[in-house]
């Protein structure tokens, strides 16, 4: 009877732990990134925030510098994927509930970019959004302009003097991303723009004098990196990361950079605690 | 006989229990005494302690790809892999297939006891059977209840045990990036004058009033404030590494070459006898005094710094030299080459 209770509890289907690859890539943008040393000029008029999710949608947070009323056009605001096609912000098509077949969906709520940002404290790369870099501008507090509120997904909107703002949609990047490093050997600790896999563009339509004539702020991102190291003998995922570590070694200082530990684990079972696979560090300015 | 086969019994119930009793796995991480852990979630779990291991906990239920480590003080969060290995949890899994039969028999043991058929005339084995019966029927069916949640945590369900010791990335020095992307302007941006001052014959005085009032001038290529630029090359000297004060190793060619990155950054790389002493370079900040005297600071490890005299002689300091998980200090007296 114990063998016949043995054979049946082994015939069910075995699950074990599978670490294939521990994957990483990292972001630029082709402007300089502002710093401490130089900081986003007084006289500018816009900002703009960027974050990477590590399934690759990025956010745009959109900073009002001005004493003026913002207004934003979001039907002449565009995302511009890697394989060149391009999306509006604005997108009548996509309901605030879409659905994850499209390329972009629509948020609500707020978002805390310090968490989004990885930063740990005020100063250095990790504490750029809090400090040192003049986001806001003057008549900005501190605590305020690392929390964002999406704005509505209408044709334009409006965003109040000093004040912020996330773009109403969230767009998938071709190439970057968990699935992007789930699988294979790659080598590209560092990648030319002109070389690079994944080039992608944000352009964002704003007036500062009541909608009668619009200025655009154009962002262009590539990926600057990949590193793809299989784990060689089973379970040994730390000497696959320190490969990457000696191959790339920058990794953790990039601007926008992300590791994924891939592994087999169903992240759809609510028993399963999701992210503790990957690390997505790091966010993008740009101003004018 | 049977009060034997009872006390057996018994025990293999309290065996039971206890294998449904622990859903956590600790495990030992090495590295600097005094740098933190923390998890994904950006929880601090432990401090390494002057032993150079610190024991963690994992339930049983989460899963870790991965740790960060942070020494006080540095802005870098240096994420380590978990390694881990494939373990059927046997132990467990054959409890829990026990604990049915063993619930079934503690029943027939109550009955029996309640029966009082245990086989003895005197029925001295009615209490045992009970007692022992309620015990068992107990501990196999808690043990079954246990067992199948347990079983079903990410940890026995997906057989990996995470190896009893682990260890950090710390070893690793990393460098920032350098920026080759083009600086944004901005309309109506206030112009600061530089300090580079047209040649004023012919041509356009430069925007300085103060070099308008200098008079004419000959324009120098120098730059003295390019810091980086001034401390560059390659000293050679000697140097020594020590541990816990005591001299392990002496070197007798050491070469410590300094390159340029920006005006106020190096990268700096060491060589002894030829051989390069870590595994990358170390992106040093450079400060200038008025005396003329240079110091350069290591990014994450302040205590590690350089100091270059007027004279281009070199005093290098750093004690914080990882070597297969010692910590050692390494001791430079160099001049630059010319």
């Amino acid at each position: 009877m114990l063998s016949a209770f043995l054979l049946l509890t082994s015939c069910g289907t075995k699950k074990v732990l599978n670490a294939n690859v521990v994957g990483y890539q990292s972001v630029r943008t082709r402007h300089a990134q502002p710093t401490p040393e130089r900081p986003i000029p007084k006289s500018a008029e816009i900002a703009v925030v960027y974050t990477i999710s590590e399934t690759g949608e990025i956010t745009a947070v959109v900073y009002n510098r001005t004493p003026n009323t913002m207004v934003i056009d979001q039907t002449k605001s565009f995302f511009v994927n890697t394989d060149g096609k391009s999306t509006s912000y604005y997108d009548p098509t996509v309901r605030t509930t879409s659905s994850t077949s499209s390329s972009s969906i629509t948020r609500g709520g707020s978002i805390n970019l310090g968490a989004l940002a990885g930063a740990f404290g005020v100063g250095g790369i990790l504490g750029r959004i809090a400090s040192g870099i003049n986001l806001g501008g003057a008549g900005t507090t501190g605590t305020a302009i690392t929390n964002a509120t999406y704005v509505a997904d209408q044709p334009q909107v409006s965003l109040a003097p000093h004040s912020n703002g996330a773009m109403s949609k969230v767009f998938s990047i071709i190439g970057i991303g968990k699935d992007a490093l789930s699988e294979g050997e790659v080598l590209l600790p560092e990648i030319p723009e002109q070389q690079s896999y994944s080039h992608f563009s944000i352009y964002i339509s704003y007036s500062l004098d009541d909608g009668k004539t619009f200025k655009q702020i154009a962002t262009d991102f590539y990926a600057n990196s990949k590193v793809i190291v299989p784990v060689r003998g089973r379970g040994r995922t730390n000497e696959a990361l320190r490969q990457i570590y000696a191959t790339k070694q920058n990794a953790i200082n990039e601007y926008w950079w992300m590791l994924y530990f891939s592994n087999n684990i169903d992240k759809n079972n609510a028993s399963i605690k999701a992210g503790h696979d990957f690390r997505v560090q790091g966010i993008l300015f740009d101003y004018q | 006989m049977p009060k034997n086969i009872i006390k057996f019994l018994s025990l293999a119930a309290a065996i039971l229990l206890f294998h449904s009793c622990t859903t956590s796995q600790t495990i030992s991480i090495a590295g600097t005494p005094g740098t933190e852990i923390y998890t994904p979630d950006k929880d601090k779990i432990a401090v390494i302690p002057a032993t150079g291991k610190a024991k963690v906990r994992i339930p049983g239920d989460v899963y870790y790809a991965y740790f960060m480590s942070h020494q006080v003080g540095s802005n870098e969060f240096v994420p380590f892999a978990l390694d881990f290995n494939r373990c059927n949890y046997a132990g467990k899994r054959a409890a829990r297939i026990l604990s049915y039969p063993a619930a079934a028999l503690g029943a027939i043991m109550v009955g029996l006891g309640a029966a009082n058929t245990a086989g003895e005339e005197d029925g001295s084995l009615r209490g045992p059977f009970i007692g022992g019966g309620t015990i068992i029927t107990a501990a196999g069916i808690t043990g079954a209840i246990a067992l199948h949640k347990q079983l079903k945590q990410t940890q026995l369900r997906y057989r990996y045990k995470y190896l009893s010791s682990q260890s950090t990335n710390e070893d690793f020095t990393f460098t920032h990036p350098i920026d080759n992307g083009f600086i944004r302007t901005v309309k109506n941006e206030p112009q600061r004058s530089e300090t580079q001052v047209e040649n004023s014959e012919g041509t356009p005085a430069a925007t300085s009033t103060a070099a308008r009032r200098r008079g004419k001038t000959s324009t120098a290529t120098r730059n003295l404030r390019d810091n980086g630029k001034q401390v560059a090359g390659t000293y050679v000297g000697t140097g020594r590494l020590l541990l816990n004060g005591e001299e392990v190793e002496s070197y007798t060619d050491i070469k410590v070459v300094v390159k340029r990155i920006d005006e106020n950054n190096v990268l700096v790389e060491v060589y002894e006898s030829g051989e390069a002493f870590f595994n990358t370079g170390d992106k040093y900040s450079i400060k200038k005094a008025s005396s003329g005297k240079f110091t350069l600071s290591l990014k994450g490890i302040p205590s590690a710094t350089i100091t270059i005299s007027k004279n281009k002689n070199m005093v290098y300091l750093h004690p914080k030299v990882n070597i297969e998980g010692e910590i050692y200090t390494l001791e430079i007296k160099a001049s630059l080459q010319e």
